[in-house]
């Protein structure tokens, strides 16, 4: 008995590693399979751009390569009309809305955090209540009043609405809430005022959640598409890529037609792509939405 | 000497005080306002907006704008002449919409947020694989589920039902699939943030807990019922909350699919072709009312429900 023991005890180790072992390759393989479905439609996406423009499809195959590939969709999507200024407009639009908003998001953020006040409570509450208003339910009165400020033929129609982000304002301030005091008041001893404090100590300590407002906020804006048509609605001629390529028919054809659409998709992902590769270390590992909690 | 300090030192004290809030709301000042303007005020005129006839055409030609309560009675008089039954039947769409939602976008980001969780190699690199889909805009979301839910015998779901040994099915333009076929990706893969939130909530959970059920049980999934997962309340909160919003001011897949036929239109929707293709403001302002009288019922439900104050949440 006393002998057996040891050798029990040790198969008993071995069949937990290999149940352990078996375990993880499930995990994996169950997680590889959700990924391969989220992708699978946008490759068959990628297929469909690059086929030859001359291609008629076979109305019963689902093509899993592309036929006569080419890149010659994406030559034909670049030159449609309009596409550059599109792009320049895009551009400009998420970068200025990302900026002017997390330069407001910082200071807000900072103030709610950091800084005694009266009424700090009240105004957190109120600020945080609108929270629950979607935006689209305020759409009409901000067009009346956008179209009043004559804002509406220019591009800072699309930018200046939104530019107080209330959820960026409670996101950074969450990760500022936990930055010691005891910092902040030893700079205040050193003489520092609120703007040193705010530029030079807690924006630098909070990078890993400003990084990831940056990316979720160019993102976001860099894809809206509903606020920029209602614009056009009121008789803006601002076009943004995404208008574009929704109503995006260059005429050449059915097929054809179609396979510049898919190339003009794929165009407009890709900034996102590479943004996001570039950031994703940032804020997928710093574990910034658990502030959120 | 004490006493005089004592007496001195306390106007001084006030004085600084002050001077935070002067610093404070003059640092605020800018943000507060502009917020004032765009959601407060936005929001108290679209309500007084709701009570009257203003339209897109009366605005452009400065016509008298009349109070009047005939967009309440569209919506609520059964007998009244407008009586406006698509506004029921676009809140059913938009409810379909939100619970299928907030039930298949958690149960996915929690099982996605386990079993990264349980990885001892490559988190991460699941964590961004598994991410990036919430990155794609509607506008391509929604030419990728024409293209996979196709009419023709070609797309990829038609090929699936005919494996199966089905009909091919007109997926988009049919009212019993329209809704279900451009709900699927979404029910699947709109689980992208949960999946973060969740995995955080898990990470953050001391091992000693872990340590101490594995003392009485070996399966992990019993560990995660009975230990985890009551200790992530927060995040579910959290998440079923943002289901919740974001389930209901849905439009992007309608409107950029179906263009709300065949069966498909919701509330949103509705809202954004009475107000800017018929340019009747004061109706959609009624629509919207009620849509987010109805999201502050479920918050408020839910609150209730959890037990939960608003600064745990924050």
């Amino acid at each position: 008995m006393t002998l057996n023991n040891p050798t029990e005890k040790s198969k008993k180790v071995a069949s937990a590693k290999r149940k352990e072992k078996s375990f993880q390759i499930i995990c994996i393989v169950v997680l590889s399979l959700i990924a391969f479905c989220q992708i699978f439609p946008f490759y068959l996406k990628l297929v469909d751009s690059l086929h030859s423009p001359e291609l008629i499809p076979d109305s019963d195959k689902l093509y899993l390569l592309p036929e006569g590939a080419t890149i010659e969709n994406y030559f034909t999507a670049l030159q449609v009309s309009g596409f550059w200024q599109a792009l320049g407009n895009t551009a400009f639009h998420s970068v200025m809305f990302t900026a002017i908003s997390l330069c407001i998001a910082i200071v807000v953020g900072y103030v709610l955090a950091k800084m005694e006040f009266k009424g700090k409570k009240f105004v957190s509450a109120i600020l945080l209540s609108t929270m629950m208003v979607p935006g689209e339910v305020l759409m009409i009165p901000n067009y009346i009043l956008v179209m009043n400020m004559g804002l509406n033929y220019s591009i800072w129609g699309l930018i200046l609405p939104g530019i107080v982000n209330i959820f960026g304002v409670f996101l950074i301030k969450q990760y500022m809430a936990n930055i010691p005091q005891s910092i902040l008041e030893s700079a205040e001893l050193d003489g520092c005022n609120e703007f040193h404090k705010m530029f030079h100590i807690v924006v630098p300590m909070s990078k890993p959640i400003l990084v990831t407002y940056v990316i979720l906020t160019f993102v976001s804006t860099w894809n809206e598409y509903l606020w920029p048509m209602v614009m056009q609605a009121s008789g803006s001629t601002v076009e943004t890529l995404q208008l574009i390529m929704y109503k995006f028919y260059p005429g050449l054809g059915n097929y054809a037609d179609g396979f510049v659409r898919s190339a003009g998709m794929i165009l407009i992902t890709i900034p996102i792509i590479i943004v996001y590769i570039i950031f994703q270390k940032y804020f997928l590992e710093q574990n910034n939405l658990s502030g959120m909690k | 000497m004490m006493g005089l300090e004592a007496t001195a030192g306390n106007p001084i004290r006030k004085k600084r005080k002050n001077k935070n809030e002067v610093k404070a709301y003059s640092l605020l000042g800018f943000p507060l306002a502009w917020w004032t303007l765009f959601f407060v005020l936005a929001f108290f005129s679209a309500l007084i907006f709701s009570f009257t006839n203003v339209s897109l055409k009366s605005l452009a030609t400065g016509s008298e704008i009349k109070f009047t309560l005939d967009n309440y009675k569209n919506l609520f008089d059964v007998n009244w002449k407008n009586y406006d039954q698509n506004f029921w039947d676009s809140l059913g769409v938009t409810m379909t919409w939100t619970f299928a939602m907030a039930i298949g976008n958690n149960i996915m980001g929690l099982l996605c947020a386990f079993l990264i969780s349980q990885l001892k190699h490559g988190r991460r690199f699941f964590l961004a694989l598994l991410f990036w889909p919430s990155l794609v805009s509607g506008v391509v979301g929604s030419d990728v589920t024409q293209l996979v839910f196709g009419s023709g015998n070609n797309s990829l779901a038609n090929k699936l039902v005919m494996a199966f040994g089905g009909e091919p099915i007109q997926w988009l333009t049919d009212e019993k699939t329209a809704l279900l076929s451009i709900m699927i990706m979404p029910f699947f893969f709109g689980f992208c943030t949960k999946m973060l939130i969740y995995y955080s909530s898990i990470i953050a959970i001391p091992n000693m807990y872990k340590e101490a059920a594995l003392l009485e049980t070996k399966s992990k999934f019993k560990i995660f019922f009975t230990v985890t997962f009551p200790l992530m309340k927060n995040a579910l909160i959290l998440n079923l909350l943002l289901s919740i919003i974001d389930g209901f001011k849905i439009l992007g897949p309608m409107q950029l699919v179906t263009k709300g036929g065949y069966g498909t239109q919701s509330t949103m929707l509705y809202i954004y072709k009475t107000a800017f293709e018929d340019g009747k403001f004061g109706r959609a302002c009624a629509y919207a009312t009620i849509l987010f009288a109805i999201i502050l019922i479920f918050t408020f439900i839910q609150r209730k429900i959890s037990g939960q104050e608003v600064d745990d949440i924050e």
